[in-house]
């Protein structure tokens, strides 16, 4: 009889619980080694004492469309004060990723890591395309943004500066 | 004792069964994010027509139309 029933239990959070739990904050960052557009490998640790934007994004991702030309002027913007973006795409056609940034009409000056496998979207365990993780100079993600709205241009202004003040 | 016994059959063969299912996860949506995933004369037009009636009725979901996966595309 108990026997049933701890096997009932463990099945029924085996069927329940298959995803997994997503990253959360508070927790340092997991690292990855990846290629990026311009066929370079990247290690994320190799980036810690910095501000770090990890974002996750796809040329299928409508919000993405919105949320890159952003991510260039915040860049543009920080980049002298020890602030980087990490931008993993997850297109498993590079013909794609190549026609969206074109389409931007300027270039991107920050690093852009291809995923075709979407190993590291894994590793993360998102929820929902795209997703960002705020990571601070310790290497500790302190924020995580999923989806992106206009509103969150002004959260996203507030909160580099703060870490970025931070030792 | 035997319902007990029944259930857990059940379950047992449940979960042989359906985990032969598996999420499509966010970051594989490519394919379903396309417009021609929706099963509409216009797809476009249906998803924005989509897009209102979440926003009026703070719905969503069971239409089989997709979008970027954030729920806000």
């Amino acid at each position: 009889m108990k026997i049933y029933r701890s096997i009932f239990f463990l099945l029924l959070f085996l069927m329940l619980h298959k995803n997994g739990f997503s990253q959360e904050t508070g927790k340092p960052f997991l690292d990855f080694t990846a290629v990026t557009t311009a066929g370079q490998q990247m290690k994320l640790t190799d980036l810690t004492g910095k501000v770090i934007f990890l974002d996750f994004w796809a040329s299928w991702c409508k919000p993405c469309k919105e949320e890159f030309p952003y991510l260039i002027k915040l860049y543009s913007d920080y980049k002298d004060s020890g602030f980087v973006v990490v931008a993993v795409n997850v297109d498993t056609d590079r013909d794609k990723l190549d026609k969206f940034i074109n389409n931007l009409g300027t270039d991107v000056p920050f690093t852009v890591v291809i995923d075709k496998e979407g190993k590291i979207p894994d590793l993360y365990k998102l929820d929902a395309m795209p997703t960002s993780f705020v990571i601070d100079k310790k290497g500790i993600i302190r924020y995580r943004h999923t989806g992106f709205e206009l509103s969150d241009k002004e959260t996203y202004s507030k909160e580099i500066p703060e870490l970025l003040n931070q030792n | 004792m035997k319902i007990i016994k029944y259930i857990f059959i059940l379950l047992a063969l449940f979960s042989i069964v359906f985990s032969g299912c598996t999420t499509v996860q966010p970051w594989e949506r490519e394919r379903l994010s396309d417009p021609n995933m929706i099963f509409d004369e216009n797809p476009i037009q249906k998803g924005i027509y989509e897009h209102y009636i979440n926003i009026r009725e703070g719905s969503e979901g069971g239409d089989g139309s997709q979008s970027g996966g954030c729920g806000c595309g």
